[in-house]
């Protein structure tokens, strides 16, 4: 009806899943397939991670998340050239041997941005810095004109055996690194290996002088929240659209503690026709604990956050347990949610909720 | 209010099985193909051996395993295109002298930094004392009505003036809900086919309020003040709107820390 310009170009999607989880899940070598795992492995860099649960489930996982193994966040902050990425102990210690994931600073479809991950280097130039440098890479889309190739990618994997000092196609890379792509800028930097404040103080990091950062959890107690009573009984009436986007709606109302979630609201409805919705069943009120971290995230950090959560909060009790790790109770309304925001150009968001037992839902929002 | 569009996306009874992450993965609802299916579907296969083979097979060689019904690991799978709502989040400027305060009050100071120096010594805070000698984690409560909030009366008036001004009568029917207010920030809610109208009429309008109105600009000399809606963040979930800070510009704070 108010149609400034025509609905065309892609439209931003959901994609939501109910799934279960496998019967056992071995801490060290989870699954990478199944969802959730796939869905924290396929946002790689995160900026915000907010875990939200009941309050009687926080008090169980509360201590598990102060221990500084679990609950902190380490990253660094470097100021380098992206050449010095491919030099000497760096390139050997950290992307060949090791595992590391860096981000550069700059706007994704604005300025020449790079990143590191799984040892596969990214560098997104635009048009006039990609001629220069002379690297082969692939057009992709800006929201600009069509037919005028603006932004180019090149990727580079440089755990392969052909990237050695020395080879030529590495030393094309270190040609345009040294001469058309030759400015400091700031990084962001984490180690997935090892995520403790001394592997960034002794690595081969230590030489340019990184700005360590280490990040406590932030926690908010929302009181008096008016929540639908959700049970596993209950969850394949989710499936439809309007359904599932009204409890992800719900969840991040609660999530930006917002007073239209509260039991209280009587805000007059010229000013807001917002609901909770009740699926039918009842809204009972219960206060939420949303914990934030706020930092250069990993999947590795969110996944083992999901794990500790899950095992101490969500604990399935003996009497209740059917064989295959899940439980046998219909009326188990125990859950926890975890949502995480993605730097601006590398991802959307994406939202799990766990229920205690096997059922999982999410919504991948890009 | 029940919405009188219903979206007719892929979210109804026909499911589409987007299998994003696992192509291999075929809809649920595909015809049940007997034992094929089973192991299509990458689950251990339940049948012993000899029950594929057909029931011509010899009884005696079916496995005394118990057999164990295995749930499929994804129940339901689906994609949401057309959402309802869209979702932003807006600030209230005054251009004319004083930024409005954006930074919430009420966050405790949790990021600590340990700083290298040259000799390797580290001035780190020791929050870790604070955590154990307190039974609970340095919390807040925050509670819904902070006095230096902009009134949802007033945002919504000011809502409404540019929506009259550029789409007329239709555009300050569009029905708006305030979801949050805090400080000179509102997270509202349209429904998702008037965003871009919305979007385009709160650009380039400036328009004038009482000043007791507008929290962070207390202090000046005249009763009326200048202000306008800059857009921080617009997206069809709510998801990433509210992370607080520099969230909507893609995390680019931690950068500056």
């Amino acid at each position: 009806m108010l149609d400034i310009r025509k609905d065309d170009g892609p439209h931003s999607k959901v994609f939501f899943s109910h799934t279960l989880l496998p019967g056992y899940i071995d801490p060290r070598n989870p699954s990478t397939k199944k969802k959730p795992f796939s869905t924290f492995l396929a946002q790689p860099f995160s900026h915000t991670v907010d875990l939200i649960l009941p309050e009687e489930i926080y008090e169980l996982v509360q201590a598990h998340l102060e221990k500084a193994s679990v609950g902190q966040l380490h990253y660094a902050r470097v100021f380098m050239r992206l050449g010095e990425l491919l030099e000497g102990d760096f390139f050997t210690e950290y992307i060949k041997k090791g595992n590391i994931m860096m981000l550069s600073e700059g706007r994704p479809l604005a300025d020449n941005v790079f990143s590191l991950y799984e040892g596969k280097l990214r560098l997104e130039l635009d048009r006039a810095t990609y001629e220069r440098c002379g690297l082969v890479g692939q057009p992709v889309e800006d929201g600009g004109r069509k037919h005028q190739k603006a932004r180019w990618v090149v990727e580079y994997d440089l755990r392969a055996p052909s990237m050695l000092h020395g080879k030529k196609g590495f030393s094309r890379l270190e040609w345009a690194c040294r001469n058309v792509l030759n400015q400091s800028l700031m990084w962001l930097f984490s180690d997935l290996r090892s995520s403790t404040v001394e592997a960034l103080r002794k690595g081969p990091i230590a030489k340019h002088h990184p700005f360590v950062a280490t990040v406590q959890p932030e926690t908010s107690v929302l009181e008096n929240v008016a929540s639908p009573n959700l049970t596993i009984s209950g969850l394949s009436g989710l499936y439809k659209q309007e359904v599932s986007m009204a409890l992800l709606e719900w969840l991040h109302l609660a999530n930006l503690n917002s007073p239209r979630v509260r039991q209280d609201n009587q805000i007059d409805s010229f000013l807001s026709r917002y609901e909770v919705p009740d699926f039918g069943g009842e809204i009972v009120s219960q206060g939420l604990v949303r914990v934030r971290w706020r930092g250069f995230i990993s999947p590795r950090f969110v996944r083992e956050l999901y794990l500790r959560a899950r095992k101490h909060s969500l604990q399935v009790e003996e009497d209740k347990r059917d064989g295959e790790g899940g439980t046998s109770y219909l009326e188990e309304d125990r859950w926890c949610a975890i949502t995480a925001k993605a730097f601006e150009g590398y991802g959307g968001c994406y939202t799990v909720m766990q229920f205690a037992g096997r059922d999982t839902l999410t919504w991948e929002c890009d | 209010m029940a919405p009188a569009r219903l979206s007719n996306g892929t979210g109804n009874d026909t499911t589409l099985a987007t299998s994003l992450t696992d192509p291999t993965l075929p809809s649920i609802h595909a015809p049940d193909a007997g034992p094929m299916t089973a192991q299509i579907n990458g689950e251990s296969n339940p049948l012993p051996l000899s029950e594929q083979q057909g029931d011509g097979a010899t009884e005696e060689q079916k496995s005394k395993k118990r057999k164990r019904k295995e749930r499929l690991h994804v129940l339901h799978q689906a994609t949401f295109k057309r959402g309802l709502w869209t979702y932003f989040h807006l600030e209230l400027i005054t251009p004319s002298a004083l930024p409005a305060t954006s930074q919430p009050a009420l966050q405790p100071p949790n990021s600590t930094a340990t700083n290298l120096n040259a000799d390797g010594d580290t001035s780190m805070l020791d929050s870790s004392a604070l955590v154990t000698s307190t039974p609970r984690p340095p919390t807040t409560t925050i509670t819904s009505s902070d006095p230096a909030d902009i009134d949802p009366i007033t945002a919504s008036a000011l809502l409404v003036r540019p929506l009259n001004q550029y789409l007329g009568l239709t555009g300050s029917a569009i029905p708006v809900d305030i979801l949050k207010t805090h400080a000179a920030e509102v997270w509202i809610r349209i429904p998702r086919e008037d965003a871009k109208a919305f979007r385009a009429s709160l650009s380039g309008w400036i328009g004038s309020c009482e000043r007791e109105m507008i929290p962070g600009a207390k202090e000046g000399v005249e009763a009326r003040v200048r202000v306008a809606w800059r857009v921080k963040g617009e997206a069809e979930y709510l998801g990433g709107l509210g992370m607080g800070g520099d969230a909507e510009r893609g995390g680019r704070d931690l950068f500056r820390g």
